[in-house]
C-alpha cells in the first residue's frame, strides 16, 4: 500500500529576476505524510529556494506548467494563505524571525494574524511554549535568550498553528552542538506527538542519515533521491558534489582501501560495529 | 611572539547592577607556531578570552603579554595598534564586516591601516584573494554581490592580507557547506605551517583532533584544562562530566567492545590503523 | 552605554511597577502641565514633597535618580543662574551693569531649579519602572483617537514594537563590527573631526547592509507566519486597569487640588 502523499511537486522551475540561469530546474518530487525528509546540497544549490516555493513566498516561472500540491490543496494565489496554515518554516537565523517583544508575544504572532480570539490564544500559546520546554522563559525578551532558545520559540510559534508540515531551513546551522541536539530532539518529539511531516535542509550528514528520505540537490536540479541507505551508498557521486558521506561510510571505504573488506549490505553505524566485533572474535 | 596570561580576571560592567564575571584567574602560555584550539560551552568565556588576545578587552586584574607587549588594566590605548598588527581576530560570521565598494579595496583596508603603501596593499590583496580560492576577476566586484560563503572568504582574506603573526578565529567555518568548511580549515592549517600561530575557538571536536596540537578548555570563566589533544580526549569520563563531545573516531572506537586501543583514536587514519592492528592480533 | 539612564528600565517589584503604563504615561503628562500651577513657596514645597514620595515609592536606590539628573544638571543650573541675575523686581541686593541680584531673582531661580528637577525625577520614575514595550503600548493607546482620521495606528504600533525589540540586537551588532574593524587596524577614537567622521564609514555601511538583510529576513518570516496586514488581526497583548491605577490617578488629582488651593491667585 502506498502511503498518503503530503507534498507533490511537478515540473517546478524558478529563476530569480536578476539571474539568467534557473535556481530550480524542472524538479518533480513526492513526500509522504508523516515522513522525515532531508534535503542536502552545497550552498547555492537551490535548497532554500525550493522550500520558499512550497509555501508561496516565491512564485514559479510558469504556474501553468509547475504544480505544487500540499495535501489536497494546489498552491495558487487564492490558496496561498491556506497553505501557509499547513506549512511552518523555521529559518536559519534565530534573531531574524523573532517578531514579538517577548517569548509569549512571539508565539502569539501567528495566531493574531489568523484572528484567533484572545481566550483561545492564551491556552494555545502556553501549551506551545510548554511543548518546547520554554515555560520558564515565557516573559523573557529575545535579547536575553540563546540562539537555541530562540529557535525553540520559533518552533512553538509554528506548533501553535497546528500545521501538517514543519520545515527546518538550516535551522540548526547557527547553533552550538548542545542547541542543535536540543532542537532536533524537540522536533522529533513534536513530530510524533502531532503526527507531522518534517522537511529538513541540512549540512549535517549524520542527521540526514537518520531520516526516512534524502534528496540531493545540485545547481537547481534534483540529482538523486531515496532512503539514506540508497543515497549514501553513492559515495563517488556525493564526493563529486562536494558533500560529506556519513562517518560509518568513510570508515567502511577506508577499511576497504586497507584490504579489510566490509560487505555491501552493511548500511549503518550499528551494523558496522557489530560486523567488526564479530570479525575480531573470529580471529 | 608567545602569548602569556598571568592571573587574568575580567569583570563586565564592574560596580553596576549588571556586573558579571567574564574570566577568573587565568594563567597559561602558548608557544610560537602552535595551533591551539579553545573549546567550551557557549557562555564559558571563550569569546571573552579571545578578545584579550588583541586587547579589545583589557584584564580587570592580572597581565597579558603578547609579542613583547604587556597589557594590564591601565595600559594606554595608543600602543594597541602595534599589537593588533601582530595579532588579529576573526569574529563569527566575519562577512558582516565588509564595507568597501570593491573586494580588493576591502581586503586592502587592513594592510593600509597598518602602514602598507597603496601598491603594496593592493599586491597583498590580490595575493590573498587567490589564496582564499576566489577568482581574480572577483577583485573588482562589489563584495555585496557575492554569496555568503564567498563573502566569508573575502573577510578572511582581509585579515590574512597583513599576515599577522597570530591569527585567532571564532568558529570560522560555522554555517558553511562541507566542502567550503574543509577548504577553510586547510587554509588555516597552511597558514600555521608557514610559520604563524593559529588559535581556533570551536565546538567541532573533529577539527580539534585534525588540526590542533594544543587545547584550552574553558568552563564558567575558568580555564579547566590546558593540554595536548591526545591527553584531553584520553579521559572519556572527564569529558562526559563536563558535557564535552569527542571526535567521531573516538566515539566509534569506544563501541568496538572487544578491541584494544592504546589511546582513543582521534582521527580516521588512527582509527583505521587501530582496527587493523586488532584484527592482525 | 551604561551611563544612559533616561529611557532605561530597571527591574523591581514595588507598587509602581504594577501600575498600568497608560496611567503612568497620563500622570507624567498631567504632572508636566500642573507644575505650572505652582507659583509660590508653599506650592513648590508641596510639589517637591509629592515628587520625592513618588521617587521613594519606587523602592529603588536614590543614586539611580541622581544618575538621571546628572546629564542635565548643567542645563538646570545655567537656566537657574540666568533667572538669578536677570530677573528684576523686589528688593535689589546688588547690581552691576545689566546684572542684578533681586529677591524675585532668588525665588525665581529656586523655583526654576525645582521645576526642572522634579520633571526629570518624575520622568525617570516613569522610565525606570516601565519597560519600553509598555510605554509603546501606552503610546499606542493614546494614539487610538487618530484611527478616526484613518491613521494606521495598529501598523505604527507593530513597527514600534519591532523597532524596540531590535534595539539590543543592533547594539550587539554595532559592538561586534566595531571590534572587527578595530582588529583590522581601524581607529575610532583618535584624530580630528574629519578623520573620525571618515573612520565610522567602515562601521555604518556594514550596519546599514546588515539591517537591510535583517529586514528582508524578517519580512519573509512574517509573511510565512501569516502576516497580511491589519485585516482580521486579533491582539494578544492587552492592558488592564487595576486598583493601583486609581491610587496613581488619585495621587495626582490630590496634588492638582492642593496646587489650585494654595497657589497665589
Amino acid at each position: 500500500m502506498t502511503k498518503e502523499s503530503i507534498v507533490n511537486i511537478k515540473n517546478l522551475s524558478f529563476t530569480y529576476p536578476e539571474s539568467s540561469t534557473p535556481a530550480i530546474d524542472n524538479i518533480s518530487l513526492n513526500i509522504e505524510k508523516g515522513s522525515w525528509t532531508s534535503i542536502i546540497g552545497h550552498n547555492g544549490s537551490g535548497k532554500s529556494t525550493i522550500i520558499r516555493l512550497m509555501n508561496g513566498l516565491l512564485v514559479p516561472d510558469d504556474p501553468d506548467i509547475s504544480r505544487i500540491k500540499i495535501g489536497d490543496t494546489i498552491l495558487t494565489e487564492d490558496t496561498v494563505w491556506q497553505i501557509r496554515d499547513k506549512v511552518g518554516i523555521v529559518f536559519q537565523n534565530p534573531d531574524n524571525q523573532f517578531v514579538g517583544a517577548t517569548v509569549t508575544d512571539d508565539v502569539a504572532f501567528g495566531l493574531e494574524n489568523r484572528g484567533v480570539s484572545r481566550e483561545d490564544m492564551i491556552k494555545i500559546v502556553s501549551n506551545a511554549i510548554e511543548a518546547v520546554g520554554m515555560s520558564d522563559y515565557a516573559n523573557s525578551e529575545p535579547s536575553t535568550l540563546s540562539g537555541g532558545q530562540k529557535q525553540r520559540v520559533a518552533i512553538a510559534g509554528i506548533i501553535a498553528l497546528k500545521p501538517e508540515i514543519i520545515i527546518l531551513d538550516e535551522a540548526t546551522s547557527m547553533l552550538d552542538p548542545e542547541g542543535r541536539n536540543q532542537i532536533l530532539k524537540i522536533v522529533r518529539e513534536i513530530k510524533e506527538k502531532y503526527n507531522l511531516t518534517v522537511i529538513a535542509i541540512t549540512h549535517d550528514i549524520d542527521e540526514a542519515n537518520s531520516s526516512d528520505q534524502v534528496l540531493v540537490m545540485d545547481d537547481g536540479k534534483l540529482i538523486t533521491q531515496g532512503s539514506p541507505k540508497e543515497v549514501f551508498a553513492q559515495v563517488n557521486l556525493l564526493k563529486k558534489l562536494g558533500l560529506d558521506v556519513p562517518f560509518f561510510q568513510q570508515i567502511k571505504n577506508e577499511l576497504c582501501n586497507n584490504k579489510i573488506n566490509i560487505p555491501d549490505e552493511i548500511s549503518s553505524e550499528k551494523e558496522l560495529v557489530q560486523y567488526l566485533c564479530q570479525l575480531n572474535s573470529k580471529m | 611572539m608567545s602569548i602569556k596570561f598571568e592571573n587574568v580576571s575580567y569583570v563586565y560592567s564592574p560596580g553596576s547592577p549588571l556586573e558579571k564575571k567574564g574570566l577568573e584567574n587565568i594563567s597559561f602560555e602558548l608557544n610560537d607556531g602552535s595551533f591551539t584550539a579553545i573549546i567550551g560551552h557557549t557562555g564559558s568565556g571563550k569569546s571573552t578570552l579571545m578578545q584579550h588576545f588583541n586587547a579589545l578587552l583589557k584584564p580587570t586584574s592580572g597581565q597579558v603579554e603578547i609579542a613583547g607587549i604587556k597589557i594590564k588594566s591601565d595600559t594606554n590605548n595608543k600602543h594597541l595598534k602595534n599589537l593588533r598588527r601582530h595579532v588579529s581576530l576573526v569574529f563569527q560570521f566575519p562577512e558582516s564586516q565588509l564595507f568597501e565598494s570593491t573586494v580588493l579595496d576591502d581586503i586592502a583596508f587592513g594592510p593600509k591601516n597598518f602602514g602598507y603603501d597603496d601598491d603594496k596593499a593592493k599586491q597583498s590583496a590580490q595575493k590573498w584573494l587567490k589564496k582564499v580560492g576566489l577568482p581574480v576577476e572577483f577583485g573588482s566586484r562589489s563584495p555585496f554581490e557575492l554569496s555568503g560563503g564567498q563573502m566569508r572568504r573575502v573577510a578572511i582574506a582581509g585579515v590574512l592580507a597583513y599576515e599577522p603573526d597570530i591569527l585567532c578565529l571564532d568558529e570560522p567555518a560555522a554555517g558553511l557547506d562541507p566542502r567550503s568548511r574543509k577548504q577553510m580549515m586547510e587554509l588555516f592549517s597552511d597558514y600555521r605551517n608557514a610559520g604563524h600561530t593559529v588559535i581556533l575557538v570551536t565546538h567541532n571536536m573533529d577539527d580539534v583532533a585534525n588540526y590542533a596540537d594544543d587545547v584550552l578548555i574553558m568552563e564558567h570563566g575558568k580555564l579547566i584544562k590546558h593540554s595536548q589533544p591526545i591527553e584531553v580526549f584520553k579521559n572519556r569520563s572527564w569529558l562526559k562530566e563536563h558535557h564535552l563531545d569527542e571526535p567521531k573516531s573516538s566515539v566509534f572506537a569506544a563501541q568496538l567492545k572487544n578491541y584494544n586501543f592504546s589511546a582513543p583514536p582521534l582521527r580516521l587514519p588512527d582509527l583505521i590503523s587501530g582496527i587493523k592492528q586488532n584484527l592482525k592480533g | 552605554m551604561s551611563k544612559i539612564l533616561i529611557g532605561r528600565y530597571l527591574p523591581g517589584d514595588s507598587l509602581i511597577y504594577k501600575m498600568d503604563p497608560r496611567g503612568k504615561l497620563l500622570a507624567t503628562v498631567l504632572f508636566i502641565f500642573i507644575i505650572f500651577l505652582a507659583n509660590n513657596p508653599i506650592t513648590y514645597v508641596i510639589i517637591t514633597f509629592f515628587s520625592l514620595v513618588a521617587v521613594a515609592a519606587t523602592n529603588l536606590k536614590w543614586k539611580i535618580f541622581w544618575e538621571g539628573i546628572k546629564p542635565v544638571i548643567w542645563l538646570i543650573l545655567f537656566t537657574s543662574l540666568l533667572q538669578l541675575f536677570f530677573t528684576v523686581g523686589g528688593t535689589v541686593y546688588w547690581h552691576w551693569g545689566i546684572f542684578a541680584l533681586t529677591s524675585y531673582g532668588i525665588s525665581n531661580a529656586i523655583f526654576i531649579f525645582i521645576r526642572f528637577t522634579v520633571i526629570v525625577l518624575i520622568s525617570t520614575v516613569m522610565t525606570v519602572t516601565t519597560t519600553p514595550l509598555e510605554i509603546a503600548d501606552a503610546i499606542e493607546w493614546l494614539l487610538i483617537p487618530l484611527k478616526l482620521v484613518k491613521v494606521p495606528v495598529d501598523k505604527i504600533a507593530l513597527v514600534m514594537s519591532i523597532a524596540l525589540r531590535f534595539v539590543p540586537t543592533l547594539f550587539d551588532e554595532t559592538f561586534k563590527i566595531m571590534n572587527a574593524q578595530r582588529s583590522r587596524g581601524a581607529d575610532f577614537n583618535n584624530g580630528g573631526l574629519v578623520a573620525r567622521a571618515k573612520a565610522i564609514t567602515p562601521l555604518l555601511i556594514p550596519l546599514f547592509i546588515n539591517s537591510l538583510s535583517t529586514a528582508i529576513d524578517l519580512s519573509t518570516a512574517m509573511e510565512s507566519r501569516g502576516y497580511r496586514g491589519d485585516e482580521g488581526r486579533t491582539r494578544f497583548r492587552v492592558l488592564h486597569w487595576s486598583k493601583f491605577d486609581l491610587c496613581n490617578l488619585g495621587y495626582f488629582l490630590i496634588l492638582t487640588a492642593l496646587l489650585v488651593i494654595f497657589r497665589t491667585h
